[in-house]
């Protein structure tokens, strides 16, 4: 009955009315951004993060979380009306969601959607909430031996998702790494790479390193691309309801993309993209006739959005009791808590179980009020759509330069974030990914201390990683890790999952 | 004849190796500490020496691989979103919120060939009223409106 109980604890933490408001406004926000055409949750997310500053830790945990769900429900809407996918993981609706929207059944896909990721959402707070304890728990026994090598695992499973070599990646993540290192050390006070700027003594911002990185970089990107033919489906959407059958052949791939969904959503690296894919992959193998996928199966978009919603929910596990985030959007999100002086791990559930089962409740709230809000407002939503590129990036451009500069009031932050701006910009043209240097960046001096630990401990010798039984599997399972990367037939598959 | 092979990866190799050595010409006077007693300098000299591993390697991979060539750059946005964002950071200070958010928008609205001029001046105008009641009254964000307030 513990986990009724937390839960509890968690909605009265988050039912006020202050929180709920907050909640409301995050998913409107969310979605709004959301589904702006060529604007993926990463980038929507970082936008919105300055609005959270100034709000209590738990309002703006709430408000991130709903932020996060409306961009990814935004996403989806994009994906079906307009075949633009915001975001890797809604490749996969573009499938059938967007050819059912051409049949003139954009309606029940987009509540198809919205009805598999709150259910699926559902299932992930528990999930969340029964497994977090116990994984919590668990970490108790770890040392900065353990945590140390959990944050390599953690960090080399960044390379299994990102696109390009091996090596690159690999590389990627060493930049964050040496990256993050930069302002004061704690222990000596020694001042690193700050080139005596003052606002470097702090390391380098977050905000401007991943607004350059993503969100304004995404400008860069659009612009290239030529003056692009949007096929959007303008036609009214009026008949949101699916069919009797519609139910019949959704209920069961939502089941399916749920528990799938729940389980790839903890493991490192996994995330929302792989569950949409293996969803995907899934139902099309045990359907019946598997040709009507590609031409609107429901259950193409039903499975994967539900697997999608509940890896979104289940990747907060590792986050919330290890400190350790899974990909970029909790690296976001743990980015955000630093800045609220929250450091995300076990110690917040123990200390502040208002904050950490507050978060857990609002998840669900979250997706509730999407549910609702959502569907009567979709024909907004399509309104936005037809809105033009050219009109829309400078509004993306100023609202983030606003944020970014209100944070600290400070021109040096605006200055970085045009230098991360051609930096990323390079690194997109020479074929590396910037997310696993965003990682290496956020765990670039938790590692450094957690190293500097487990050294003065065994006395400089490094044989300490692989003596202690815990630390050594999770080392080992790293090692696999990369080399499943590296094996030519594993290669393919992930470059032909790519290019879907 | 050394022939380069895969541009991409050679312009990697480079960003790689560059930055190592920049992490290793600015760090090597922090204290690096022995290894049972890290200094400040331990790691960024470790993680700079690997840097420049992984950029010599990436570079001799591209010079024996065949590999995809650099994307074109298309400098007339590169150039002129930067330019924006640096009219954001010159101005903000010195002419306030509705000046800059003007300028800025003007600007950037240069970088896309399909923008046109109207249309820029009315969507700036907007965003000014917009970000200035948004921001400074909505948020209360500490911006002055105009120079001098």
């Amino acid at each position: 009955m513990d986990i009724l109980q937390n839960l509890a604890t968690g909605f009265s933490a988050a039912l006020s009315l202050q929180n709920l408001i907050f909640a409301l406004i995050g998913c409107l926000l969310g979605t709004l951004i959301g589904v702006l055409p060529g604007i993926g949750p990463v980038a929507t997310i970082a936008m919105l993060l300055p609005v959270t500053y100034g709000l209590s830790p738990l309002a703006a945990l709430v408000m991130l979380a709903g932020i996060y769900y409306g961009a990814q429900y935004g996403g989806s809407t994009t994906a079906i009306l307009v075949n633009m996918p915001g975001e890797p993981s809604s490749v996969v609706t573009c499938l059938d969601g967007h050819q059912m929207a051409r049949q003139g059944r954009a309606g029940p896909a987009l509540a198809t959607t919205a009805l598999g990721s709150f259910f699926a959402g559902c299932v992930g707070t528990l999930v969340v909430a029964g497994f977090a304890p116990i994984l919590a728990a668990f970490s108790e026994k770890f040392t900065s031996v353990e945590y140390f090598s959990l944050m390599v695992l953690g960090l080399l499973s960044a390379v299994v998702m990102a696109q390009g070599s091996l090596i690159t990646a690999i590389a990627m993540i060493f930049v964050g790494l040496l990256f993050g290192l930069s302002g004061t050390d704690v222990n000596t006070g020694t001042a690193r790479y700050t080139f005596g700027v003052s606002e470097l003594f702090d390391g380098i911002g977050f905000l401007p390193l991943v607004m350059g990185l993503f969100g304004l970089n995404e400008v860069m990107s659009n612009l290239e691309l030529p003056s692009q033919r949007r096929q959007i489906v303008t036609t009214k959407v009026t008949n949101l309801w699916p069919t009797r059958q519609d139910f019949r052949e959704a209920w069961p791939a939502v089941l399916r993309g749920t528990g799938l969904g729940s389980l790839l959503g903890i493991l490192p690296g996994g995330g929302v993209v792989l569950a949409a894919f293996a969803s995907y992959t899934f139902e099309k193998k045990i359907a019946k006739d598997p040709s009507r996928f590609g031409r609107g199966a429901i259950e193409g978009v039903a499975g994967p959005e539900s697997a999608n919603n509940a890896a979104a929910q289940t990747s907060f596990i590792p986050l919330l009791t290890l400190g350790l985030p899974s990909n970029v959007v909790m690296a976001l999100m743990m980015g955000a808590m630093i800045i609220q002086g929250i450091a995300p791990g076990a110690a917040v559930m123990e200390r502040r179980p208002d904050l950490f089962w507050g978060m857990v409740a609002s998840m669900w709230i979250g997706n509730l009020m999407l549910l609702v809000i959502n569907l009567p407002l979709i024909g907004i939503w399509v309104k936005l759509l037809t809105v033009p590129y050219r009109l829309l990036y400078p509004c993306i451009l100023l609202f983030s330069l606003i944020g970014i500069y209100t944070i600290n009031n400070s021109t040096t932050d605006i200055l970085m974030t045009a230098l991360f701006v051609a930096f990323g910009y390079l690194l997109v043209k020479f074929g590396c990914e910037p997310a696993p240097m965003v990682l290496g960046f956020i765990l670039g001096p938790l590692m450094e201390e957690n190293l500097r630990r487990s050294m003065l401990l065994s006395g400089g010798d490094p044989m300490i990683f692989i003596n202690r039984p815990l630390s050594l599997l999770l080392l080992l399972m790293a090692l696999a890790l990369v080399l499943l990367v590296a094996l030519p037939q594993f290669r393919k598959t992930r470059e032909t999952a790519f290019q879907e | 004849m050394v022939r380069i092979r895969s541009p991409q990866d050679l312009g990697a190799a480079v960003t790689f190796f560059v930055i190592g050595l920049a992490g290793f010409w600015f760090g090597w006077e922090y204290d690096t500490g022995t290894v049972s007693a890290m200094g400040p300098g331990y790691l960024p000299l470790v993680l700079s020496y690997a840097l420049m591993f992984f950029g010599l390697v990436i570079g001799v991979r591209a010079l024996t691989f065949e590999g995809p060539p650099v994307a074109t750059i298309r400098w007339r946005s590169v150039i002129l979103i930067l330019l924006s964002i640096l009219t954001f950071a010159l101005l903000i200070r010195r002419a306030g919120l509705a000046v800059t958010v003007v300028a800025v928008a003007a600007v950037a609205a240069l970088a896309s060939a399909e923008s046109k001029w109207r249309e820029t001046i009315a969507l700036a105008l907007f965003l000014a009223v917009f970000s200035v009641l948004v921001f400074v009254y909505g948020l209360g964000q500490a911006i002055s409106v105009f120079w001098g307030d």
